[in-house]
């Protein structure tokens, strides 16, 4: 059992709380499971430069290695550490796996997010437990995606938390609830695709699957339907872009999954106590997804 | 809290307050008790076994009038999964959508959704009503033992799959019939059930192209000369 939220602003031009409607929304579900729990959050793109987002289990002078590589990759523009999450703005121009591995090759490093509008925060534990690790009921933005996770497949640890970032595809990030049963057949066609994985869990694999087809020009509707059919198991999922979110749920909807939606916004969740639980528009009517019904919004 | 009240702020009290509080009006004697703010909470209102007309203000969450016996649960707003599961008698009106197995194992009184219910609605019901007013969603009245079920709106595909007695009416499109769930002829008796179950929420039964789905009772018991029967179901 794990909790799903999203919200988005439809307006290209808005932005707001999201960092705060997503950590109201966050807390009920918390009834879903707190071994964990992450947000992936979209702020304007940066011009020029990637904002980096990593935990740093450290030993004394590891921040200063991870950010002497980020320096010779392009230059470190800011950087803030609390605790061990670093946040860094880097320029950068090349690809954002090899970045990656260079971070990453510095011993007890985990890079949660690279992109230019998203950055993934989470932490073992609730929400509160996250906004204390690192702040984000603060952040303006313009949509984001969290997750509440009750661990069933791999270990309780801040690398097996959602939401995963679909490596190494900039802002494209996923939050899933349920059990992937061809993942290892999955990932294998996805690693002989060259895509590499940073953990065992099967979330990250639908992650990368999304991330592949955008990639080759697919839209997102097409990709959200194909995942309907290519991935066998349980699942609600949603996946967001720079763009937008997306969801999908299984074809025998085994797992709960409801959007609900104005002019102006829209709300995706596992269950409607959720969005009961943040001030806002008190005439939205819920509704559920149908067995394999995908839904999209693109700002 | 005071053993008479009959209204209830829930934004204040714990589900387990509220639950004790309905309890203890029904105890006592007061006809009616309205809750606001009841904001999707789970398992409001559940083992009301004294009559009593409990009243939402908002939107409920899942298990709302579970295993109650005999008591009236209004909810102006919309409600979560298994709405109504296991109940025993009495009523439950949800103006708004539901989620899935509405009614579940449901064994007497009635259930109506105003709006669309999702997948497994009244899922081995074993006696009782389900009306929704919408469409319900995939494999609902799967394994019906007993009841009825009325859905106004569209049946998503499984509708009825190995039902073992009961009848599922549908006015709108049947995506398709679930294992064993075949179409019956629908006769006067019929169409005066709908009309005095619809007629009070103002739902029209005319004019309607009913469909009337019952077990085939293929599955009732194994034959090999049927195994193909067999080999869809399972």
């Amino acid at each position: 059992m794990c909790g799903l939220c999203g919200f988005v602003y439809k307006d290209a031009a808005r932005t707001g709380g999201v960092g705060r409607v997503l950590h109201g929304m966050l807390l009920p579900m918390g009834r879903r499971g707190t071994d964990s729990t992450g947000i992936a959050l979209y702020g304007p793109p940066e011009d020029g430069s990637f904002v980096l987002r990593a935990r740093i289990e450290a030993n004394s002078g590891t921040p200063e290695r991870v950010l002497e590589t980020l320096e010779r990759a392009g230059g470190v523009r800011d950087h803030a550490m609390e605790g061990p999450n670093l946040r860094a703005r880097v320029a950068y121009d090349g690809d954002l796996g090899d970045l990656t591995d260079a971070v990453e090759g510095v011993p007890h490093v985990e890079v949660f997010s690279i992109g230019r509008s998203m950055e993934i925060v989470k932490e073992v534990g609730d929400a509160n437990d996250v906004e204390r690790s690192s702040p984000f009921a603060a952040f303006e933005g313009s949509h984001a995606i969290g997750h509440t996770r009750m661990a069933t497949e791999s270990v309780v640890d801040v690398a097996h938390s959602h939401p995963f970032w679909a490596r190494p595809f900039p802002d494209i990030s996923v939050v899933h609830n349920g059990h992937i049963t061809n993942y290892h057949k999955l990932r294998r066609k996805l690693e002989n695709q060259g895509h590499r994985f940073a953990t065992g869990n099967d979330s990250e694999a639908i992650a990368v699957y999304i991330a592949d087809k955008l990639a080759a020009g697919e839209s997102l509707e097409d990709a959200l339907r194909a995942s309907v059919s290519d991935l066998d198991g349980t699942f609600s999922y949603l996946i967001s872009t720079a763009d937008g979110i997306g969801c999908a749920r299984d074809r025998f909807a085994l797992k709960p999954l409801l959007y609900t939606e104005n002019d102006e916004i829209a709300m995706i969740a596992s269950e409607e106590v959720a969005i009961r639980s943040v001030d806002g528009d008190a005439t939205l009517e819920p509704r559920e997804l149908a067995a394999g019904e995908v839904r999209w919004w693109l700002r | 809290m005071a053993t008479l009240t009959s209204e209830i702020d829930c934004s204040a009290h714990t589900t387990r307050e509220i639950n004790q509080a309905i309890k203890r009006a029904a105890a006592d004697g007061v006809p009616e008790i309205r809750l606001t703010n009841p904001a999707a909470r789970h398992c409001l209102a559940v083992a009301v076994m004294t009559p009593i007309h409990v009243i939402f203000d908002g939107p409920v969450g899942w298990y709302c009038g579970g295993m109650s016996d005999g008591g009236r649960i209004t909810v102006n707003g919309s409600c979560g999964w298994s709405v109504g599961e296991n109940l025993m008698s009495g009523s439950i009106e949800v103006h708004g959508n539901g989620g899935s197995s509405a009614g579940a194992t449901l064994r007497g009184g009635r259930v109506f959704v105003a709006g669309t219910t999702g997948a497994r609605s009244g899922i081995s019901m074993k006696g009782g009503t389900l009306v929704v007013g919408g469409s319900v969603g995939y494999m609902s009245g799967f394994m019906m033992q007993r009841g009825t079920m009325i859905v106004c709106g569209d049946a998503a595909d499984g509708i009825g799959d190995s039902m073992y007695e009961g009848t599922v009416y549908v006015g709108g499109s049947v995506h398709s019939l679930g294992a064993d769930c075949v179409e019956a002829e629908l006769t006067d008796d019929d169409r005066a059930l709908l009309a005095a179950e619809l007629d009070p929420h103002g739902i029209a039964s005319t004019g309607v192209d009913w469909k009337k789905l019952v077990a085939g009772k293929k599955l009732w018991n194994f034959s090999k000369h049927e195994y193909d029967a067999w080999r869809g179901a399972l």
